[in-house]
């Protein structure tokens, strides 16, 4: 599902994020990128995403190459991968229902048809009550909820989750993690960037260990 | 599908602009207040050229005819005059009528012309010059050109108000261009950075549009509709301020000022300077969202 070849990132004040990383998760893995602030968890999202552009190497998503992707073509991309940002990213004038809409209403025109979407992801996550609330009025794990219900609102083919349990209670972090296995489970590929290891004990998956930079400890790995 | 789009952006920029009402009030009241000083400049300029025109109609040369000239030659000597390209109306006086208004502009009676065994005054061509020909230095070239003429005796004008009139105009032209330019930049750096300053407060909504896949048509459409309403009616608020004050001004000192200066009455723009204002207020609320946006559409 995603191949990472010799994959190089710097970014323009010549900070080094990634040097020759290779990695390749399949389609319905459950795959971790765990490693140090500053080890390039991020970037690695980013750059599937195209939020950035790799400096060398190659880089596949479901069997396109997207390395050299035109600009026109990445939204349809990114509508094939949902993902669950570190600060949530959610409009805080819009409500719950309004913040999962918006991801539905880039695909889809119909009212009625956004609406269902919106209400099944709601479903999936849990928070049907919730949905007139705006996110200042939520806790926390209810925040990261809502960032998976939109991740989640166009069935995505992939899930890319940058520190789902970042600032959460240890039993919030476990119903998060609970919940992306659940996702997993009836088929869409999970990839969660951490620097928690413990979340590592919790689920089963591919395990790729980043490194500091100075340490040369770029890990290689392969799903 | 276009339509259901259509309504879709239109229904987000109603949201958006209930959920903003404090900021498109502002970023319509720049529009407006910008755009009403560069109208106000425009109606003073447009009131100030009908002036200057009617001035420019007022004026006249006169052309005295040699005392000899024979029909034949006065006809040959208004065929010529009359198809200079300066020229725009030729009338002529004979001698009995350039009495006649003699006795009329000094007020006299006939007792006052009694002595005279003949009439001195000689006959001659009144021209009006066409406005876009008015200049000293186009005027005084057909002077000579004219004075060339065998059966033309003498020219006379006021060559020192011609003079000081046309410096004036050069003058008023230049500098009501620049300060035009002036007041236009004003208004279009004003209005865009109002804008800008709104469109970088969406920040956020623009990243995540962008994330979940929104294509730069669907990121832009909602702005350019937003900027098209703004623009709109910023500057339909400035025409309707234009012509409040206009009524105002007309009804308390319009008809002293058009006395005091000779001129006609004051008009307020004509139709196609206010369509000008209402696509300039169009145009730069459009272009102002566009361009702002440009930055959050990079990747």
């Amino acid at each position: 599902m995603i191949q990472m070849f010799h994959v190089y990132k710097t970014y323009p004040n010549n900070h080094i994020a990634l040097v020759n990383l290779s990695l390749k998760v399949d389609r319905g893995a459950f795959a971790y990128i765990i490693g140090p602030n500053g080890a390039g968890k991020t970037t690695v999202l980013k750059l599937i995403l195209c939020v950035e552009r790799l400096t060398k190497g190659q880089i596949f998503v479901d069997g396109t190459n997207i390395t050299r992707m035109r600009k026109s073509s990445i939204p349809y991309l990114r509508r094939r991968i949902g993902g669950i940002f570190q600060d949530f990213k959610l409009l805080n004038h819009s409500t719950v229902f309004e913040n999962i809409a918006l991801a539905a209403e880039v695909v889809e025109a119909r009212k009625r048809k956004v609406k269902k979407k919106v209400w099944d992801a709601l479903g999936l996550v849990g928070l049907h009550n919730k949905s007139d609330l705006y996110p200042y009025q939520l806790s926390g794990g209810e925040q990261k909820r809502v960032a998976i219900a939109r991740a989640m609102v166009n069935n995505p083919l992939i899930l890319l989750a940058d520190e789902p349990t970042d600032n959460l209670d240890p039993e919030v972090a476990v119903e998060i993690m609970n919940l992306l296995g659940t996702i997993n489970v009836h088929g869409t590929t999970v990839v969660v960037a951490t620097n928690n290891p413990r979340v590592l004990h919790e689920n089963q998956g591919n395990v790729f260990v980043l490194g500091k930079l100075e340490d040369r400890q770029r890990f290689n790995g392969s799903g | 599908m276009f339509f259901r789009r259509f309504f879709y952006f239109f229904g987000k920029v109603v949201n958006g602009t209930r959920q903003r009402a404090f900021i498109n009030f502002l970023n319509i009241g720049t529009i407006a207040i910008s755009l009403l000083v560069l109208s106000t400049f425009l109606i003073i300029f447009f009131n100030m050229n009908r002036l200057l025109d009617s001035w420019k109609d007022e004026f006249r040369a006169t052309v005295y005819l040699d005392d000899n000239i024979s029909l034949k030659g006065m006809a040959r000597v208004k065929k010529r005059i009359a198809d200079s390209p300066e020229v725009e109306t030729v009338k002529y006086i004979s001698k009995i009528e350039a009495i006649h208004i003699l006795r009329e502009t000094l007020q006299a009676d006939d007792s006052a012309f009694e002595g005279l065994e003949i009439n001195p005054l000689p006959s001659s061509f009144e021209l009006r010059f066409k406005r876009e020909y008015f200049g000293f230095k186009k005027i005084e070239s057909f002077v000579t050109k004219i004075k060339g003429f065998n059966e033309i005796s003498d020219i006379e004008y006021d060559r020192e108000w011609v003079k000081g009139f046309s410096t004036f105009l050069n003058y008023f032209g230049v500098g009501s261009l620049m300060l035009g330019i002036g007041l236009f930049l004003a208004a279009v750096f004003i209005i865009s950075s109002t804008i800008r300053l709104s469109v970088f407060g969406r920040g956020d909504e623009l990243e995540i549009m962008r994330l979940v896949g929104a294509t730069n048509f669907f990121i832009r459409a909602p702005f350019f509709i937003e900027g098209l309403i703004q623009g709109l009616f910023g500057a339909l608020l400035s025409i309707g301020l234009l012509y409040a004050v206009y009524h105002v001004s007309i009804s308390t000192i319009g008809n002293s000022i058009s006395l005091y200066l000779r001129g006609p009455s004051l008009s307020f723009l004509p139709l196609d300077f206010v369509l000008g204002i209402v696509f300039g207020g169009i145009l730069i609320g459009v272009s102002g969202s566009m361009v702002s946006l440009e930055r959050f559409l990079r990747i």
